[in-house]
């Protein structure tokens, strides 16, 4: 597994290539503590190059979801390959996090949420 | 010697995570222990059901867990678990989830409230990013029918061998899919009751998904289609030797793997004709 961290704006995109199973999601567990312990909220991961992801993988991005819901953050995921895709889905996880079919796409939602929220605010 | 050695350097690497503490040998054979305890040594109601069990833990200690609950006379309860992560933290939590689908199946509440409870109680008391896969099914034994919810697991595989079926319900393999979530992921569940008919000579496969996710030198995995093809071509032997079986094949399918496989459970339950 690779693990690929890139900006855009305030929101980290993640590109995980190759296997997430029991082995290698420690490394993405401590890879996603260590960007959101550094005050980082918002995440997009691309799962484009993932072939494969076991429940110790799902584990890791719940365990980021409770942990950004209380800060008010949120974890988007974008571009998942079917037999990602069918993993959560079996989980029920598509009921829990939004799925976008591309990277900018995800983007483009936080996006949004962030322009409703400043209309609000100026409102 | 050394080899006892090096089997007991493995045992304490593989729980042994960076700023978490290290765990004695006693410390891991007993937690093994309470873990084996935790499961079924034998099977209720023998004369209307024939049953078989696998478990193969990945690291001495596993997060999957099944049991055969006799709730009353009439009712049995055939449940298939999956916690993610793999450490003492997950055999406890296994632990918790397995005891409170006990005792509420035991007080005979309806099956979405079983889980409804079950994750309510582990939402509030359990602070911790695992969640558990869960597939309960209710048999009752008088009309024949399962009940079941599915919550975020490998839908169970149910095979038909009679002829004597209404065309209806003649589907040679059937998939037990109901809408689900995992325990312990949002605090109101989202969940669907299902109701099947079941006649003599069914055999339902109740399974984790370490043993479809066992792959092979080429890290291709064991997958549900050669699950399908297996128990159908296993479905005349005792319900034992069909685990059995199954294991040995995956073993044996996975040996040249480069990766380590998953833990392994699953439940086989023939039902018999009504003497």
């Amino acid at each position: 597994m690779d693990i690929q961290t890139k900006k855009a704006g305030d929101v980290i995109v993640l590109e995980i290539s190759g296997r997430i199973d029991a082995f290698t999601s420690e490394k993405l567990e401590s890879e996603l503590h260590s960007i959101m312990n550094a005050g980082k909220l918002k995440f997009v991961i691309n799962f484009e190059k993932t072939n494969y992801i076991s429940s110790s993988g799902l584990r890791v991005f719940l365990g980021a979801h409770k942990k950004l819901s209380e800060n008010k953050g949120q974890i988007k995921f974008s571009n998942m390959p079917d037999p990602v895709l069918k993993v959560f889905a079996l989980a029920g996880f598509d009921k829990i996090f939004e799925i976008h079919s591309t990277e900018k796409e995800a983007l483009e939602e936080f996006h949004e949420i962030e322009e409703g929220f400043k209309k609000q605010r100026y409102a | 010697m050394p080899d006892t050695i090096q089997k007991l350097g493995k045992l304490f690497r593989l729980f042994e995570k960076p700023g978490e503490p290290s765990f004695t040998v006693n410390e891991l054979e007993l937690a093994q222990e309470i873990q084996a305890n935790l499961l079924p040594k034998s099977f209720p109601l023998n004369q209307k059901i024939e049953v078989g069990a696998l478990y193969k833990a990945s690291k001495y200690i596993g997060g999957d867990f099944y049991d055969v609950i006799q709730i009353d006379d009439r009712k049995i309860a055939f449940v298939i678990g999956d916690v993610s992560g793999k450490s003492l933290h997950a055999a406890l939590f296994m632990a918790q989830c397995l005891t409170l689908l006990k005792v509420f199946i035991k007080m005979d509440l309806n099956i979405l409230k079983i889980i409804e409870k079950t994750n309510q109680m582990l939402f509030e008391l359990v602070k911790t990013d695992m969640f558990a896969t869960v597939f309960i099914g209710i048999y009752d034994t008088h009309y024949h029918q399962l009940s079941y919810v599915n919550a975020g697991h490998n839908p169970p595989l149910l095979l038909r061998t009679s002829v004597k079926i209404p065309a209806k319900d003649h589907h040679p393999l059937t998939m037990l899919t109901a809408e689900g979530i995992a325990l312990n992921c949002i605090a109101n569940m989202i969940l669907e009751e299902k109701r099947i008919q079941l006649y003599e000579g069914d055999i339902l496969l109740l399974y984790t998904d370490g043993l479809i996710d066992a792959s092979n030198e080429f890290e291709k995995e064991f997958g549900e289609a050669k699950l399908k093809g297996l128990i159908t071509e296993l479905r005349d032997l005792p319900a034992q030797q069909m685990t059995q079986k199954i294991l040995e094949h995956i073993e044996g399918y996975s040996k040249a793997s480069k990766t380590t496989n998953d833990d392994m459970a699953a439940l086989v339950i023939k039902f018999k004709e009504e003497k």
